[in-house]
């Protein structure tokens, strides 16, 4: 079986109240084809918010790229670059 | 309530008032110390604020008569002379009809004092228990003489009291199904049948059933104002609350420790909290990703625990239902209804509290405030203490 490209949302406290709540739905943004090659997950708490310097939640991992300050948009565009990659 | 060496006493009262009146003339106070519950049913004579006036006083009254130690004859007696002997006539006797339940769980003793009320159902399993029943012949200044009965026995566990207003017993009355009413005898047939088909029917369940079959019976327009009043002796129902990462990561292995060795219903409020679990206990922690109808971040899975979800922001929610909450009944969906009804459910409940902080969190600019876990764990206690008569422990680790 092809190996899918894995999505995971941050959906911890901090990441949700910065916007992090969109984001949960984000395979309604996606289309058919795409979304076939995407293991969608969340996750408890991704930890990043105490790695960085100042909130850039929400966190969202696209494959090994962390996304900081992630919006519906930089998640897309950001599959799609890792999908052109492979 | 209150629990001794796996004795647990849960109490619960659903009332209903007459159709058109704004407050019930029939008034319930329960009293608890910790070797003590005294808890009081007072039917106040007609409907509306004037029978709730009279409840009210003199229900009081019987409760500070038996807090006191005093004895509850003397209580009744009084309670009569000031109420019953005012007017002069006879019409005036009846003021309220009580019932007194005094309990002290130490020696599981049981004393039930009965003026007017109909009489209480005491049950053993899913049998009727007809312990004694003590005739005491109050007579009052006024030279009315009215009969009063007491009932004392040792309480076991699976034992239940069930005690209801008039309203109760007379629902249906000029119905076309039953003409002379339900009767105590429908009540007795009701609560027989609900213990049989379950023996574990909480107090709260059964005398909910007793009141809405008795607002059936009156077709819908409830006639008069209806209690029912259940007290149930048994095993007490844990519920464990983690919430939070251990201040010290040392003792993570020891909060695993207690959630894997817990025997009751676990919840698993904090994402870090989850993640911490899932690798000591080595078990598979998966989000359930659906939006939540209480807006709230969404729930995850992982074997043993009952609910895990988010930590603050949930926590905060639970706090403001249980607090804008009037009965024990919560009717909305999402997590925070789940949640508070998970708590409901047990008696006692232990909170873990993990005093990390994670400082991000404090930071001004956010646009939520984000509560001190600390806090709303107390104020969740403070509401499940006092609101809802539950034991609460709670540890910090």
């Amino acid at each position: 079986m092809e190996k899918k490209l894995v999505v995971k949302i941050c959906t911890g406290t901090l990441c949700y109240v910065m916007g992090g709540a969109e984001l949960q739905v984000i395979d309604e943004y996606l289309p058919e084809e795409l979304l076939d090659k995407l293991d969608i997950k969340g996750a408890p708490c991704l930890d990043h918010c105490n790695n960085c310097d100042g909130p850039k939640a929400p966190f969202v991992e696209v494959g090994d790229k962390v996304i900081s300050e992630a919006t519906v948009t930089k998640v897309v565009e950001a599959i799609k670059e890792a999908l052109k990659e492979e | 309530m209150s629990s001794t060496d796996g004795f647990f006493v849960e109490v619960d009262c659903t009332q209903l008032r007459e159709s058109g009146q704004s407050v019930s003339g029939d008034v319930w106070l329960h009293h608890k110390t910790d070797n003590r519950i005294i808890t009081v049913l007072c039917d106040g004579a007609g409907s509306g604020v004037k029978a709730n006036v009279v409840a009210s006083v003199i229900a009081s009254m019987v409760v500070n008569y038996a807090r006191l130690d005093k004895d509850v004859v003397k209580a009744a007696q009084t309670a009569i002379n000031t109420f019953a002997c005012s007017g002069g006539s006879s019409d005036n006797l009846r003021k309220a009809t009580f019932t007194i339940i005094n309990i002290t769980p130490y020696d599981r003793q049981v004393r039930i004092a009965e003026f007017d009320n109909p009489r209480v159902i005491i049950m053993r399993g899913t049998e009727i228990l007809e312990p004694e029943r003590k005739r005491h012949v109050i007579t009052a200044t006024c030279g009315a003489s009215i009969d009063m009965y007491e009932t004392v026995f040792t309480a076991e566990v699976e034992d239940r009291i069930v005690l209801f207003s008039d309203g109760v017993a007379q629902s249906g009355v000029n119905t076309r199904r039953m003409p002379d009413g339900w009767g105590v005898e429908g009540v007795r047939h009701l609560v027989l049948q609900s213990v049989e088909n379950d023996s574990f029917i909480s107090a709260q369940r059964l005398s909910r059933s007793v009141v809405s079959h008795a607002e059936m019976n009156d077709l819908f327009v409830v006639k008069n104002d209806m209690s029912c009043l259940v007290t149930y002796f048994r095993r007490p129902r844990k519920v464990l609350v983690v919430t939070g990462p251990p201040f010290d990561g040392d003792k993570d292995k020891l909060l695993a420790q207690e959630v894997a060795s817990f025997d009751g219903k676990i919840i698993v409020s904090g994402g870090t909290t989850a993640q911490i679990l899932s690798r000591e206990l080595g078990r598979e922690l998966s989000v359930v990703m659906k939006r939540d109808p209480s807006g709230l971040p969404p729930a995850s899975e992982m074997e043993g625990c009952d609910l895990i979800t988010e930590g603050v922001l949930t926590l905060g929610r639970v706090k403001a239902l249980l607090e804008t909450m009037k009965n024990s009944r919560v009717d909305i969906k999402g997590l925070d209804a789940r949640y508070v009804r998970l708590l409901l459910e047990g008696d006692e409940i232990y909170f873990i509290v993990g005093t990390r902080v994670n400082t991000v969190h404090h930071d001004p600019n956010l646009p939520v405030e984000i509560e001190l876990r600390r806090s709303v764990v107390k104020d969740i206690a403070r509401e499940l203490e006092t609101k809802f008569m539950k034991r609460v422990v709670i540890k910090y680790i």
